[in-house]
């Protein structure tokens, strides 16, 4: 009996020392950092201080780097990571977003071999990592580097144009080009592959060439995929995982639901804790919705004061003065939103003038006018964005309305270029000309035109 | 001699009993609680960034020109220009928040006044502005730039206007429109007719951007000639670049290209200027923010500070170990070597001055983006040069923060430089605000 005893009691000794020493681990494990929440909004300071006190686990301390690079704490990000990176070496997750916050923060010789570290651990987005080991060679002023680690990642179109980069930039134009090439095949109609052209031509010599790549890169708006906006997006979405800008989505979603009381108390708490413009938004439209018309129009002047005028918030400050039957200073804001700006809001407000106009028999003329601009503003839009028959359509619309406008004879040009109709543009353009012999764009476009004809 | 075995078996049987169950309860409590063991060790070592610097010996007074903003004020520029008194100077800035280009003047009682220069109509989003007198009536009017608003957008938002004086009435003339966002335009008579032409940044959208001469016909017609089609133009400053006679310009070109090019005047205007690379880096997050001209070692040409410190692409910036002052030392032939001067996070605004009256030229730098989560993080530094362009880093201020631009001269007339800030508020933490501050020199060392 004393033998057995004896046995347990060693097995105890034994299962104190394990465990005490299991305790001791834990317990005296060092602790994440402490950011200076002093410098964020209470929602954020809250969900911050809870993640920290509760990180025990190694995926906390990865989640809390996450979190943390998210809130904009990038030195406390990059001591958790690191910590998380010795709790869990074999993860090459852990590797890889250690990687991008050490790029984050400049430190890139440190970022690249943790990129590459996720590489050897097996991390799915390999190709991905690799260009990041380029762009990384790039900050560090080490173009020979970049181009290796752009050729291993060369699956990705954006590393491929990177290369052709590097390569214009050593003056091999003819490969840079090329590449290029290779680039349009994979992500056609992209804005850089049209502004690089126009730069190689431009170094071979060939204004011309350059001139019509310029005029092609003019109308385009999307970008080669990139894996960095890929990691920009994720960073978005942990941010809207806590703190303020959880709150904030919480909210607006309220919002679009209608569920107005509800709605409107939570909009408030975001807005009382920090000015969010998008929320800001969310508020002006509920008290429009619920018809708070006093109220919308304090809201709007308030963001007027903090941010300045735009054509969309003046829009809207014409509408809401519209509703309260204040028509003449409606007028004065549209007229505003005009003024300040060319976009969609800008358009919306051309509109709202013209219908003002065009509903009193003595301003007919006037409608006309602003619907001239209107129609512009929409033909530029048009161009911008490629639809060039809906351009051809309001640009022909404006020049109807305002045959003085030379602006309103380039627009129509650009979208005859558009559709192919060369001699109508040519003819568009030399009217232009006619109305302003200074109008730059249209001389390009005509000597780019009398070049190709050539 | 067995029941008295048996006997001490019995005795010890509760025992035997509790340590077997200990035993396995020691494990079971472990496994239980182990989720619940708090952490209790030391924080682990964060390892930041160089925010803060040697308090300045000159010790500058603050003195804010539109005093206690409630929230973030966006000014983008601003520039110094004698008063009609001569006493102080006044101070002329591009509000991108209300649209107005504003002129404020020093009062006999201490206060500043402010004035609206363009009562006409709003700007959208000036961002730059420059006192000339562009019409050569031998009054004041203003170039303006403008981006279109602070947010970034490829609509064709841009603008050039005049703020053209009538005898004190200002009428607001667009000299360029239907491009995207515009960030300067300087002037300068380039082909040498006798009017003053215009070199324009459009910094651009998504990726089109542009480089533009604007040729003068002496009216106040423009004709647009594209130098370049290339995006993230931000300043074009002008000067005799290569001491030819003829005014040169140069373009610092950000968003992802981080270059300067300048354009050489062959004599007759800029349509045929030839180009020049004079500085690259293959750093596309260098973060080229703005570049002045100026003879830094007043060899007799114009050399170029660059400020570095532009960090826009995520939503929380991270000030970088490039981020500071970059120095283009003009070597002649069109040869530029550059050195870097100071090392400060998230720096926007450079601007040159003799702050400790040795003769030879400092420099003045704000800060937009440095680590504003440690509190006495530099947001307004002088560098001194030691009369050899080796430069020392001085804090001079860590309060108001997020400052954007940076203009010195005598502004009370003392007799030393002083440094007037403009800030651009629109970014966490919303604390420290500020608006235009003046930093007073009051000439003397600690």
């Amino acid at each position: 009996m004393r033998r057995e005893i004896s046995i347990t009691l060693v097995v105890i000794a034994i299962e104190c020392i394990v465990f005490g020493y299991l305790y001791y681990q834990k317990a005296f494990q060092p602790t994440p950092p402490q950011p200076n929440l002093a410098v964020v909004d209470s929602f954020t300071e809250e969900d911050l201080t809870f993640f920290r006190d509760t990180t025990k686990e190694p995926e906390d301390w990865h989640w809390l780097g996450q979190a943390y690079m998210a809130a904009g704490y990038y030195a406390e990000a990059k001591a958790t990571f690191a910590r998380a990176a010795e709790l869990m070496p074999e993860s090459p997750w852990v590797a890889f977003d250690n990687g991008f916050c050490l790029s984050r923060v400049g430190q890139v010789v440190e970022g690249n071999a943790e990129f590459q570290r996720a590489i050897e651990l097996g991390h799915p987005k390999a190709a991905d990592a690799m260009y990041f080991i380029g762009r990384n060679h790039l900050r560090n002023e080490d173009p020979e580097n970049a181009e290796i680690a752009f050729r291993k990642a060369v699956k990705i179109p954006l590393a491929k144009f990177e290369l052709a980069k590097i390569l214009y930039r050593l003056g091999e134009l003819d490969e840079a080009e090329t590449l290029l090439t290779e680039v349009v095949r994979a992500e056609k109609g992209t804005v850089q592959t049209f502004v690089l052209r126009s730069q190689i031509e431009l170094k071979r010599g060939n204004v011309a060439g350059a001139e019509k790549q310029s005029i092609e890169a003019d109308s385009k708006w999307v970008r080669i995929k990139s894996p960095f906006g890929e990691q920009r997006s994720r960073l978005m979405e942990n941010n809207s995982k806590f703190g303020f800008y959880l709150k904030a989505k919480e909210a607006m979603a309220k919002v679009a639901q209608h569920e107005n009381r509800v709605a409107r108390t939570k909009v408030k708490e975001v807005l009382d804790q920090e000015f969010d413009l998008m929320v800001h938004d969310s508020f002006i439209k509920l008290d429009i919705f619920v018809g708070r018309v006093k109220e919308a129009l304090e809201l709007i002047e308030e963001r007027i004061e903090r941010f300045g005028p735009s054509s969309s918030i003046l829009l809207t400050l014409g509408d809401v003065r519209k509703m309260r039957g204040d028509d003449e200073l409606a007028l004065e804001a549209w007229k505003q939103g005009i003024d300040i700006n060319s976009d969609k809001s800008a358009r919306d407000c051309c509109k709202r003038v013209a219908d003002f106009y065009g509903g009193q028999l003595a301003d007919k003329q006037k409608s006309l006018l602003y619907q001239a601009v209107g129609a512009e503003l929409y033909a530029k839009e048009g161009i911008l964005l490629e639809e060039f028959e809906l351009a051809n359509k309001q640009a022909s619309l404006a020049v109807k309305y305002n045959p003085e406008s030379a602006e309103a004879f380039y627009l129509l040009g650009r979208s005859e270029l558009g559709l192919g109709m060369t001699d109508a543009a040519a003819i568009s353009f030399t009217r232009c000309l006619e109305l302003e012999p200074t109008h730059g764009r249209a001389l390009l476009c005509l000597k780019t035109l009398e070049g190709t004809s050539k | 001699m067995g029941s008295i075995l048996n006997s001490g078996r019995e005795k010890n049987r509760p025992l035997a009993a509790a340590l077997v169950v200990s035993m396995l309860v020691i494990p079971a409590v472990f496994y239980i609680f182990n989720g619940k063991i708090q952490a209790r060790g030391k924080p682990i070592d964060v390892e930041r960034i160089q925010a803060n610097f040697d308090p300045s010996e000159i010790e500058f007074n603050r003195e804010s020109l539109v005093p206690n903003p409630e929230f973030g004020q966006l000014y983008a520029n601003l520039k110094l220009l004698p008063s009609a008194e001569g006493d102080w100077m006044d101070v002329v800035a591009a509000d991108c928040r209300t649209g107005q280009v504003t002129r404020l003047s020093h009062e006999a009682d201490g206060s500043w006044s402010e004035t609206v220069i363009n009562q006409d109509r709003l700007l959208p989003g000036p961002g730059g502005v420059n006192p000339v007198d562009f019409d050569g009536d031998g009054d004041i009017d203003y170039l303006v730039s403008c981006i279109g608003g602070i947010q970034p957008t490829n609509d064709l938002v841009g603008r050039v206007c005049l703020l053209k004086n009538n005898d004190g009435v200002f009428e607001t003339i667009d000299i360029l429109d239907s491009v995207r966002r515009v960030t300067d335009a300087q002037h300068g008579d380039f082909d040498n007719d006798g009017d003053l032409d215009l070199v324009v940044a459009v910094f651009g959208g998504l990726l089109q951007g542009q480089i533009l001469y604007l040729e003068n016909d002496g009216n106040l017609n423009f004709t647009d000639h594209e130098l370049m089609n290339i995006s993230g133009a931000i300043h074009v400053p002008v000067g005799d670049f290569d001491n030819d006679g003829d005014l040169d310009f140069a373009a610092l070109v950000s968003q992802e290209e981080e270059e300067v090019i300048a354009f050489e005047n062959p004599g007759d205007g800029l349509v045929n200027a030839k180009r020049h690379w004079i500085f690259s880096s293959s750093n596309f997050d260098l973060g080229t923010a703005g570049m002045v001209a100026t003879d830094l070692d007043q060899d007799g040409d114009q050399d170029f500070l660059i400020a570095l410190g532009d960090n826009l692409e995520l939503i929380n910036n991270a000030a970088q170990p490039w981020h500071g002052v970059k120095w283009l030392e003009n070597k002649g032939d069109w040869t530029f070597e550059a050195h870097q001067i100071a090392s400060v996070g998230g720096i926007y605004g450079v601007a040159p001055a003799d702050f400790d009256g040795d003769g030879d030229i400092d420099v003045a730098a704000v800060s937009m983006f440095n680590d504003w989560s440690q509190d006495q993080a530099a947001s307004v530094v002088w560098l001194e040069n030691d009369g050899n362009q080796n430069f020392k880093t001085w804090q001079v201020a860590s309060d108001p923060i997020q400052l954007s631009c940076v203009a010195c001269g005598d502004i009370n007339n003392d007799g030393t430089a002083d440094i007037v800030t403009g800030s651009f508020h629109f970014r966490r933490p919303y604390t420290k605000f500020g608006s235009i501050d003046a930093f007073l020199n009051p000439g003397r060392a600690k």
